[in-house]
This record gives structure tokens, sequence and C-alpha cells, in this order.
């Protein structure tokens, strides 16, 4: 694994508009970053990411039947039990979920490890999927990667093959706060996705769904909600105020309500109790237990519901070393063993490697200044080299 | 050893050049949107129409896709309206509240 400092395309701009890419930049600072790209080798991607991610998925499957049946899990996750059943139920009867992120620290050298997985809502999709792809195929036209460069990415095509199963033919409203300009591009390209998979799409925010008198979701037409794509995360739908509806509601969601479990930080520290030492996870306690004391005045501090690198610090030797603010940590914290963010160039690099219709299809590589990846976290292309 | 993503990297932009979101957006939702901006005389197209597919304009009642619903963000109160002439009236608003509790309104990760 290497970072290639690179021409950039000086149209980059142009033909990230022109495909819809509108979020490719924060204020003045480039949000997608083309002036290097990460190099990986084939097995680098096929025995270092692709395969853990796999396993980690199986992994996290035998976590959520696991704790599906079992309250004390439950409770320590801060699902309110309101919704046990109904997370239960999605989970016997097979609730097809459509993708995830898990994000590993990795370097080329020794196992991927991995630091969270994006269980519920994760984001970077369209670049990863679409547009680090055209990167990728115009900077073999222009000289600026090796003519037989490739690229770990089939991620596009999974997703339509995840609509496909999921629900060809049928009715699909995707739903999120359309206000943010990423979440509704992330919307935009997904409904893309489920239309190609051939499925007949609504969109709409998550404001405007309806509630009727019978306890179903309507859209702003009053037609009935079935299938639902949501852009927002289970735990803040369960404190909403049509929360407690969720579990009486006819409507299947993607992601499926057992994904409540996964999307939650607290899934460190029990993979850890049930895969000591895999070679793939970190060491991660709850916050409370006693046992967080073997990691002794160093660690990742994180809530056990947050986005984008909120609430979450790094704390050495008993002194916070650095801290990223925000409104999470109410229902509690886990802690888990450092490991240090590979260093590139002066940035700090993690990667995030995606699952879609239960398969391992592609990477996207984040970097940032600072050793907490946070939601202005630069993405780079990568690329497939030896 | 073949590398996977060469072929599907051939899938992948066939499917792209025959509709994708880059296809999609800027030529299907642009296209409406100038013929609707065209239908209207008195309408003054104040920004371009590629920008306004993003930010959810157009009702719908030319017969185009309405792409959002134009909604606004909920503080967490409910309303009861009946949005279809005769069908029961259903609540809105119960869904989005906790997002405005949110700085930065952000549901990815």
């Amino acid at each position: 694994m290497q970072r290639i400092a690179c021409a950039e395309r000086s149209d980059w701009r142009e033909l990230a508009d022109k495909v819809g890419f509108v979020f490719h930049s924060n204020d003045d600072a480039p949000y997608w970053d083309e002036s290097a790209y990460y190099a990986f080798t084939l097995e680098e991607i096929e025995r270092d990411l692709e395969a853990p991610t796999g396993e980690l998925d199986g992994m996290c499957r035998e976590l959520v039947a696991r704790a599906v049946g079992d309250e004390k899990i439950l409770r320590r996750l801060a699902i309110p039990e309101a919704y046990w059943n109904w997370l239960a139920a999605s989970w016997k009867r097979g609730d097809a979920s459509l993708y995830g992120r898990f994000d590993f620290r990795y370097d080329g050298n020794g196992p991927a490890k991995l630091l969270e997985y994006n269980a519920d809502t994760p984001t970077a999709v369209f670049e990863t999927a679409v547009f680090q792809w055209l990167w990728l195929e115009d900077a073999i036209k222009r000289l600026i990667v090796p003519k037989k460069a490739d690229q770990y990415n089939s991620l596009h095509e999974s997703l339509i093959e995840g609509w496909r199963t999921i629900g060809a033919g049928r009715r699909l409203h995707l739903a999120g706060t359309i206000d943010n300009p990423e979440d509704r591009g992330t919307l935009a390209y997904l409904e893309d996705c489920a239309r190609q998979a051939g499925l007949e799409i609504r969109v709409l925010a998550m404001a405007d769904i309806g509630r009727t008198r019978e306890g179903r979701f309507v859209d702003l037409e009053n037609a009935p909600i079935e299938l639902m794509f949501k852009l927002y995360p289970w735990e803040w739908m369960m404190r909403d105020a049509f929360g407690a509806s969720l579990p009486g509601a006819p409507t299947q969601f993607v992601e499926p309500p057992w994904k409540a479990v996964l999307a939650n930080k607290g899934i460190l520290p029990l993979l850890w109790e049930m895969f000591p030492r895999h070679p793939n996870l970190l060491p991660a306690y709850f916050d409370d237990d006693p046992a967080a004391a073997t990691l002794g005045g160093s660690y990742v501090k994180k809530p056990l519901y947050s986005r984008e690198g909120a609430n979450v610090e790094l704390i050495v030797s008993g002194e916070t070393l650095d801290a990223d603010s925000g409104p999470y940590g109410a229902e509690g914290y886990v802690r888990q063993a450092i490991a240090p963010l590979p260093q590139f160039a002066g940035n700090y690099a993690v990667l995030g490697s995606w699952i879609a219709a239960g398969k391992p299809c592609g990477l996207s590589v984040r970097e940032d200044a600072s050793p907490i990846t946070k939601n202005t976290s630069r993405f780079l292309p990568h690329a497939i080299v030896g | 050893m073949m590398k996977r993503s060469a072929q599907i990297g051939l899938l992948v932009m066939g499917t792209l050049a025959a509709t994708s979101a880059a296809g999609y957006f800027s030529h299907n939702h642009d296209q409406a949107c100038q013929t609707q901006a065209a239908n209207n005389p008195q309408g003054q197209p104040p920004q371009d129409c590629r920008r306004s597919v993003w930010h959810g304009s157009g009702s719908g009642s030319s017969g185009y896709h309405s792409f959002y619903s134009g909604s606004s963000s909920s503080s967490g109160s409910t309303t009861t309206s009946s949005q279809s002439g005769g069908s029961a009236p259903a609540q809105r608003g119960g869904f989005g509240g906790f997002a405005s509790h949110i700085a930065h309104a952000f549901s990815g990760s």
C-alpha cells in the first residue's frame, strides 16, 4: 500500500458536477482529492481487505443472532425495550440488508483492524461506486496511473443486484433529511441504482412521512409505504414522535431493524468478547467494564451512538490528545485499544471496505490531518497496481 | 489472474452510459426542467435548471417526476392533513425531529 502523488485533472470539478457529484468540496476545501491516489497490490486487496470483510460480516451476523435473544445485550446497547421484539422478528424473518461499510486501520503490513462498522447509514457511496471509477478510467487514458491499473470496486453493480433481490417490481420509498446536500446526493444515487433494478421509486423527506389512524406509514399522496429505504439512523427514528408506531407498521425497511444492533459501537466490545484475539479486531470494552482497565491510560473513547467521528476522544496516558465535538454520548461509551492510523505524507488514512448484496465489493480511502476521521475528511481514489 | 474489476468496470460503465445517476440527473431531469420553463412564459427560472433539480423544485403538476416533496424539517410536532381529497387524514412531521437536534443534521456515517 502506497500513497502516490499524481497530477490532478484540471477539469475534475466540472466532471464531478456533470455526473451529479455536487458535494465534492467542503466550502473552499476539496472533499474529493485526486492530488494523490492509494496503490494496492491484488494480494493486499484480496487477502487483507476483501476476505476479512466477508468474515467480519459473518461474525456480525452471529452477534445479531445472539443479541436479539439476549436482553442483557440489548440493554447494554441502550436499545429501548419497546423495540426488542420488533428487532428480533426482523432478524428471524431474514429482512434483507442492502449495504454496509467496515472502517479499517491498515497500512499494508499485518492484518486490517476493525475501527467501526457503519451498518445502518453508510455514506460516501456515490464517490466510491462511481466517481472513483470514472477517475480510474480517465487516469488510465491520461497516463496518470499505469495502463493496467485496476480498482477494487463492484459496488455499483452490487447495489443494483441488492435492490433487485430486495424488491424488483415493487414500489420503493426513499426517505432522508434531504435538506443536507450529501444525504440528498446519496439518496439520489441509491434511487438510480434501484431504478436500474426495476423498482418504482418515490422520494420524500422524513418529515413528510405520514401516519394513519391505523398506524400505517404513507407518503404525501397517502399511498402506503410498503418498502422504505431510510437514510436516517435507527436510533433517531426510535426517538422520533412516530417511533412508537414502528413495530406495528407493515412497512419493510432497508436497512432492516436488526441493523440497529450493528450500528452501535457497543458491538466492538461484544465482538471482542465473542471472538477474542481475532486478528481483525482490536481489544474493546464497555466504558464501565472493569476489564477496560486492561487498556491502561491509552485508548479511544467512542459513544455508543456517534456519526462521523463526533464525540470520539483519543486518550493517551490519561490525557485527551484529540477530540471531536458533537451531541452524542448520553447512552454511554466504549473504549477501544489505540491502533494509530498510518500516516502517508503527513496524512492519516482510514480505509472503508464495502459490502453490498451480501458480498465484499469495494474500497474507499479517507484522509485527514487529524487522527480522527470526520465528515470533512478528504476522499482519495485508489488503484490496484500490482 | 484476471483482475475482477476490469470486467466489472465494463459492465458498470455500460450501465452508467445508459441510465446512470449522471445520465438520469443531467439529462432527464434537466430536460424536464427546461420544458417546464418553456411552457411557463411568466415563469422566470431563477437558477439554472440542473441545480433546481437537486434542490427539489417542481411539484409534478406538469406531469414531470416530482423529485423531492418540498418539505421542511420537523421540529418534533406533528400536523394532520389530508393530501388527496377524500382519503383519511394522516399525521405528518413525526419523523425527522431528532435530526433537528443535531447541529449538522448529517445522517450518514
